[in-house]
């Protein structure tokens, strides 16, 4: 017998490509929005203009870098443009959190870096475990998701400890008065913006499948793969953005701590540009 | 600012401050527990300078009463042990020492359970002082105590302090001349300068 086959099942789908012309037509819904903006005066015409423009052009930009990108075959080039998006990420927190503070860029990486890129590390080896592990199929999609989503509740975390510090430090400096170490004092803040970091993921979390579809999941899907398969990707990447979340956020918090205080556990008044006591 | 000044301070010797405002009071006392490092010099206690290493077990010795009382939220209860919450310093606190604190600090120990942010100003301050005085401190500094208070408590609430923590050394700005007549050695600052003058001479 050459071959016997047995209830094989074959059901993969290619994606159907979406043709110029018909993608054009999405351009209506977006003239659609444009002229109910200006037809209701909402003052957004100009924003609305560029920002269609800005993701128009950053995607077809970004459609052929990748299609680029998926042809490197080196690891330490697929590790750079990974070290890259790491950049971008800090530099976006800097900017989302609007504070600044002396070093704040270093504690950003070496965070980003110690929290979300352990933490990729540890899904792509033994989660993931393709070969070559450097794949930029997976390498790169999956980086970015893992860092993106630790962004949020970084820039959250670091402004919300600076805020809190800033309003109860008063309230520090008694406990500090009073014998507490500096991590003591500031223990009720540093809780507080843990906690608001990790929250919006968990809620995002309990919603998924029900309340609505995550983006991966329904690209996997529209792309062909089985939802069963689609779920496994789903629960993991959850488990790697929570995971570095944590990681991140504990050490962003920790070593911004570092800079509130100085030797004596005083709250330095220059980062918080307070004025001095008399 | 303080221009550079020597001063020595007997132990068991009550210490008034008194000067204008914006004169340097406040950094005056802040610098006895080391709230605020001076730019040059070097404060010694008991003949040993005050070591930057275990900074929390001097502090701890050193009870400072700020010029602001800041309660944290919660009970009067709760603010009182507050001191005995840290990993170093904790230990219960029974209701029996709560409620003698309440009394020398002439504070209602009905007050115990209510929230402190429904205190009023004097009672905010009495909770302050018997906080610092719940750690039992060799050095109890005060940033006028009194200015919430009206002078017969805040003279009873001395005279109790002085009875019960006999070996207490007090540190104290205020401008309430009642008070300041419990002390033995003034302090006047004035434009920066210090001027000292000891009761007893």
């Amino acid at each position: 017998m050459l071959y016997y086959i047995r209830s094989i099942k074959f059901d993969m789908k290619a994606v159907i490509d979406i043709p110029l012309w018909r993608l054009s037509l999405c351009y209506g819904l977006f003239f659609f929005v444009f002229v109910m903006a200006w037809w209701k005066k909402l003052d957004l015409s100009r924003d609305l203009f560029f920002s269609i423009g800005r993701m128009t052009i950053q995607l077809t930009l970004m459609g052929f870098i990748l299609t680029e990108i998926f042809q490197i075959d080196s690891w330490w080039l697929i590790t750079f443009i990974y070290l890259a998006m790491l950049f971008f990420a800090v530099q976006a927190i800097v900017k989302r959190s609007g504070i600044s503070f002396p070093h704040i860029y270093r504690l950003l990486f070496i965070s980003l870096l110690g929290g979300a890129g352990s933490v990729f590390v540890f899904f792509i080896f033994m989660i993931i475990n393709n070969t070559p592990w450097y794949d930029p199929r997976y390498f790169i999609p999956l980086g970015g998701m893992i860092l993106g989503n630790s962004m949020n509740g970084s820039a959250l975390a670091l402004e919300r400890f600076f805020d809190d510090v800033h309003v109860r430090r008063l309230e520090i400096e008694t406990m500090i008065s009073f014998g507490a170490t500096g991590r003591e004092a500031a223990q009720s803040s540093f809780r507080k913006a843990f906690r608001s970091a990790l929250l919006p993921m968990m809620m995002s979390m309990s919603g998924m499948g029900l309340v609505f579809l995550p983006g991966m999941m329904t690209g996997q899907i529209l792309g062909g793969s089985s939802p069963l398969v689609a779920i496994k990707y789903q629960i993991a990447i959850m488990g790697a953005i929570l995971g570095s979340l944590a990681v991140t956020v504990y050490m962003i918090l920790s070593l911004e701590y570092h800079q509130f205080f100085d030797k004596y556990y005083l709250i330095r008044e220059d980062i918080f540009k307070l004025e001095n006591k008399q | 600012m303080l221009h550079s000044f020597n001063l020595s301070i007997p132990e068991k010797t009550n210490v008034s401050i008194t000067g204008p405002s914006g004169a340097g009071k406040t950094t005056l006392i802040r610098l006895f527990n080391r709230m605020t490092i001076p730019t040059t010099g070097e404060i010694q206690y008991k003949n040993h300078p005050i070591p930057d290493r275990d900074l929390c077990s001097y502090r701890r010795k050193i009870a400072m009463v700020f010029q602001e009382p800041v309660l944290l939220s919660g009970t009067v209860r709760d603010n009182l042990i507050m001191p005995f919450k840290m990993k170093k310093w904790q230990r219960n606190i029974s209701d029996n020492q709560l409620m003698k604190i309440c009394r020398l600090c002439e504070l209602s120990d009905s007050l115990l359970n209510q929230d402190s942010r429904t205190l009023s100003g004097g009672e905010k301050q009495r909770l302050a002082i018997g906080r610092s005085l719940l750690i039992n401190p060799e050095v109890l500094l005060m940033d006028e105590p009194a200015s919430a208070l009206d002078i017969d408590t805040a003279q009873s609430i001395m005279k109790n302090i002085i009875q019960y923590f006999p070996d207490l050394t007090i540190i104290l700005v205020s401008h309430a001349t009642e008070l300041i007549d419990y002390c033995h050695m003034h302090i006047r600052i004035k434009s920066g300068n210090l001027s000292i003058i000891n009761k007893e001479t």
